[in-house]
């Protein structure tokens, strides 16, 4: 049978007294993407910095492949891609993989090889000898993915890697991921774009407070939501008079973002007239009403009553 | 221990320090800058730097060929030093104007004749003049004054001996060889109680320009040291944890203790680099008296201890982390600490110049003490007995501040974890 990438059991971590991680346990398997999606101050970087070994657990039991995370073992196995960047600037594409593989100990001809095969999979090849300072952020964000895949990595931890690219790079960062599960490694995934891990991942941890909320594949979480029907009004102008008008019709609170105020109701017919009365009322106009299917941020807020990006 | 980690993480450092142009300035550029102003502006030149006063004058009797006034002005004209004159004479219209002159800064020196002063001379008698000397800097005023107090003292002396030979020959009458010289010797020893003669004394190891070059090229060396050494290390673990890449470094498999070696290494080597900076231009460009051969043990006892030094900068930088929590913060603090120490601790400023009070930081600073040794055994050519002493010193103060500074280190690895 084959082992899981990574295995955690009552995993606890504390930061002065403040409880970062609460009880997190879940397994991860080989050839599958693991998605852990939650706020900022979800715990999200902590678990997956315990994972990288860079933290140490306060309570539980973490296990990456069989080892603590911690050790060299682990640490060979890992890949791992923070949020921040961390190439440099004044050195090239080439000198920066270069770098980080005699952390790992590749010599050099192999490294150089592997650095090269890297930004060619990144699409950087033809930038190898420019140096990261004139890179946009996505050809940083690609070329930091290539420096946690330098030790050709079977767990790769990966803690938001597409914050702050616009959508068409995002979308080439994880047709890359999805091609490094199809390698049969074990993906690790932090986010708070719930349609990046609706698109990318297998299974989907949502996080809240230190927390996991629920753990699932992205359509079981969807069903979660159960009986509640999601009414989306596009209104001209929204105000918290009218979100606060609105919430006798919503189970859930309404969520309101730019021209657009979603309600979770059970049974939406009934009060749509009562709904565009209270639109009008706050001198607003409704553009249009669908009824539209759940997202993970539904989810997260029929679990948490808060909304992802609070 | 893996060398490859600690390698790259050190030939990282080196290609981030020798690509930014402001810490090329400072590691290099500074210090080569540093040695050419000291060899051009503090060294003198063989022989001594020669003085010119500007000096004006003005007498109450005109100024008549080889009389009175006249006579001291031709040979204060005649005067040389080093085949430059003197003084520059400027003869002006009334003792008002000679004032004034001195006073304004337009002269260093004024001289006023007043009437009589021909006749005074001519008779034997004492004869008087004013002198006006530019006030206001202290040192200024004692080379003026012991110039023109030099020159008048020879004056007189050389007057006295031709009144001595003029008594002898004219008024004394026949008396023999003998007696003459008798009379003359004894009348001169009224003239002349004591005759001295003066001899400058200059420590033999800083007898020559080139030497003294070769100081301040190794005082260089030690300011790069506390300056690049102190400022490096201070900021070299921080700009990681600024940056998020000591993160990074600890999820690799290598231990925070590679880490830290990597970054020294890579201090050393800079510093390494900009010492040889230092010695190659001073020795080829300005000359400097600097023999270092690697098969003298005193050379390569000095060096091991200039290393030690180093070593101890860099613990005080890993210090400095301690309490910065930015790489500004860091490089601020290290700025601080070290722009005084620069100049009272003895590495490029002579311990004389001090002030009494603070001399004691040359004395007990263990980077002055290891430069100490390398000027002593590669400029002045001591032997290992006279620079072991500066080993213990050196070799504590590295230790300590090292030590401390690990522990430092290994704190901010903490926050880390």
């Amino acid at each position: 049978m084959l082992m899981d990438a990574v295995e955690i059991i009552g995993l606890t971590k504390y930061y002065n007294g403040f409880k970062a991680l609460d009880r997190v346990s879940f397994k991860v398997r080989y050839g599958e993407i693991f998605g852990l999606l939650g706020p900022n101050g979800a715990g999200k970087t902590t678990l997956l910095r315990i994972l990288a070994g860079i933290l140490e657990e306060s309570e539980g039991t973490a296990k990456v492949d069989r080892y603590h995370p911690r050790s060299i073992e682990a640490r060979q196995l890992t890949g791992y891609c923070p949020q921040e960047s961390i190439v440099y600037d004044d050195h090239t594409a080439l000198e920066n993989l270069m770098f980080y593989a005699s952390l790992y100990d590749i010599p050099g001809g192999e490294a150089r090889r592997r650095a090269m095969r890297l930004l060619e999979l990144v699409g950087l090849d033809d930038k190898a000898n420019v140096k990261v300072g004139k890179f946009s952020g996505g050809m940083k964000k690609r070329l930091n993915l290539a420096a946690s895949l330098i030790n050709e990595p079977k767990i790769v931890i990966l803690d938001e890697p597409t914050t702050g690219l616009d959508p068409a790079i995002r979308r080439e960062l994880w047709d890359l991921i999805k091609g490094l599960k199809d390698e049969g490694r074990a993906i690790l995934i932090a986010t708070h774009y719930m349609e990046e891990a609706e698109y990318l991942c297998d299974r989907v941890a949502i996080m809240d407070s230190g927390r996991i909320v629920a753990l699932d594949t992205p359509e079981e979480l969807k069903r979660k939501i159960g009986d509640l029907s999601i009414v989306e009004l596009k209104v001209s102008k929204w105000s918290e008079g009218l979100v606060e008008a609105l919430k006798p019709y919503s189970e859930e609170g309404p969520v309101a973002e730019e021209d657009s105020i979603r309600l979770y109701t059970k049974n939406p017919d009934p009060i749509l007239p009562k709904i565009i009365e209270s639109v009008l009322a706050s001198g607003s106009r409704v553009s249009s009403v669908s009824i539209v299917e759940p997202t993970l941020e539904d989810v997260f807020i029929k679990l948490t009553g808060r909304r992802l990006r609070e | 221990m893996k060398w490859r980690p600690i390698l790259g993480i050190a030939v990282k450092d080196l290609k981030h320090t020798f690509r930014d142009k402001m810490t090329i300035f400072w590691t290099l550029v500074f210090p080569l800058m540093f040695i050419t102003l000291s060899a051009v502006l503090w060294t003198p030149k063989e022989g001594g730097n020669p003085i010119t006063l500007d000096t004006v004058i003005f007498s109450e009797e005109g100024f008549m060929e080889d009389i009175g006034p006249g006579l001291v002005k031709r040979v204060m004209e005649m005067v040389n030093v080093s085949g430059e004159p003197l003084f520059k004479i400027r003869v002006l219209n009334s003792s008002e104007d000679v004032v004034s002159a001195v006073r304004d800064g337009k002269a260093d020196v004024g001289l006023v004749f007043p009437r009589g002063f021909a006749a005074n001379m001519t008779r034997g008698f004492p004869a008087t003049l004013k002198v006006y000397i530019a006030g206001g800097d202290v040192n200024k005023k004692q080379v003026i004054q012991g110039v023109v107090g030099g020159f008048l003292m020879a004056f007189n002396e050389n007057i006295s001996m031709f009144r001595i030979n003029t008594a002898i020959r004219y008024y004394i009458g026949n008396v023999s060889e003998e007696e003459a010289e008798f009379i003359r010797k004894s009348m001169e020893g009224i003239a002349k109680p004591i005759q001295y003669v003066v001899e400058e004394v200059v420590p033999e190891t800083l007898a020559t320009r080139e030497k003294i070059i070769g100081w301040y090229t190794i005082g260089m060396i030690g300011v790069q040291f506390m300056f690049s050494g102190m400022i490096g290390a201070s900021t070299a673990i921080i700009s990681e944890k600024e940056k998020g890449t000591l993160a990074r470094f600890l999820s690799a498999p290598i231990s925070p203790w590679e880490v830290l070696l990597g970054k020294t290494l890579a201090v050393i080597v800079s510093l390494i680099i900009s010492a040889a900076a230092c010695i190659v231009y001073g020795v080829l460009a300005l000359n400097a008296d600097i023999a270092f051969n690697p098969l003298n043990p005193a050379h390569m006892l000095s060096a091991f201890i200039l290393f030690l030094g180093g070593i101890m900068m860099i613990g005080c930088g890993l210090i400095i982390s301690i309490f910065a929590k930015t790489v500004r913060g860091a490089s601020g603090i290290a700025t601080v600490i070290t722009w005084p120490l620069m100049f009272l601790t003895g590495l490029v400023i002579p311990e004389f110049l001090i002030p009494q009070s603070l001399r004691f930081l040359a004395k007990i600073f263990p980077l002055t003490k290891a430069i100490d040794a390398v000027r002593d055994a590669v400029v002045f050519g001591a032997g290992v007995q006279e620079i072991l002493p500066s080993l213990s010193p050196v070799l504590a103060g590295a230790i300590v501040a090292y030590t401390i500074g690990v522990v430092g280190y290994k704190r901010l690895v903490k926050q880390e974890v």
